[in-house]
């Protein structure tokens, strides 16, 4: 295999990890939202501690397509 | 209901000594009107009002989405173009998507208000003393 096919079979895969970070995505905001009908008046308190899940959660998402954009332009 | 309204007024314009002797008259009558305008209205703006609101929760989620992204990709094109003309190879494009990542967070928390637009004299307020100072 040559390595410029090499190179985007890779990125491609490494974007896989994204899909990752939106099911942990996901998980949050329902958990967030069905815990937030249950209790709307704690809801707003725990706005910060979500935004904060969030951003963590993402990172690793965004560490996938750092390594897929690296592959693709800088590799 | 609004023509009819247009319609009386219309009517009771050109004549206006008549005006003043069915003023009474045409008073209640318009009371009336008005209430019956009124009871239809009512039950007419609560879905409204729901709809509204149902559209500032998508309005809000776009736009923190986009906040987001836009500022992850600025910082990847940053990168990409410090590498291109500077030649740090790959290290620009990861400082500058990771520092477009951190960017995008504070975004996201500022346009939610978890985070207050820093004033120039005062830069060193951490977001979890704010809830207590609200």
């Amino acid at each position: 295999m040559e390595a410029e096919a090499a190179k985007y079979i890779g990125a491609g895969i490494a974007c896989l990890g994204m899909g990752g970070a939106g099911i942990g995505l996901g998980t949050i905001f329902g958990n967030y939202l069905s815990g937030a009908l249950r209790n709307p008046s704690a809801a707003d308190g725990q706005f910060g501690r979500l935004i904060f899940g969030f951003a963590v959660t993402e990172a690793l998402g965004i560490f996938s397509l750092l390594v897929a954009l690296l592959l693709l332009f800088a590799v | 209901m609004v023509e009819s309204d247009k319609q009386g007024s219309s009517g009771e314009s050109p004549a206006g000594n008549r005006q003043t002797e069915q003023g009474g008259e045409s008073l209640e009558a318009r009371r009336r009107r008005l209430a019956a305008d009124l009871a239809t209205r009512g039950g007419k703006v609560e879905p409204r009002e729901e709809g509204r609101e149902r559209r500032q929760g998508y309005a809000l989620a776009v736009k923190l989405s986009s906040e987001f992204i836009a500022a992850v990709l600025v910082g990847a094109f940053l990168g990409y173009l410090l590498d291109r003309f500077a030649g740090t190879a790959p290290w620009g494009m990861i400082v500058l998507l990771l520092l477009g990542f951190c960017a995008g967070v504070l975004n996201v928390l500022r346009s939610t208000g978890a985070v207050s637009t820093p004033a120039p004299g005062q830069r060193n307020s951490s977001w979890k003393a704010k809830p207590d100072d609200e």
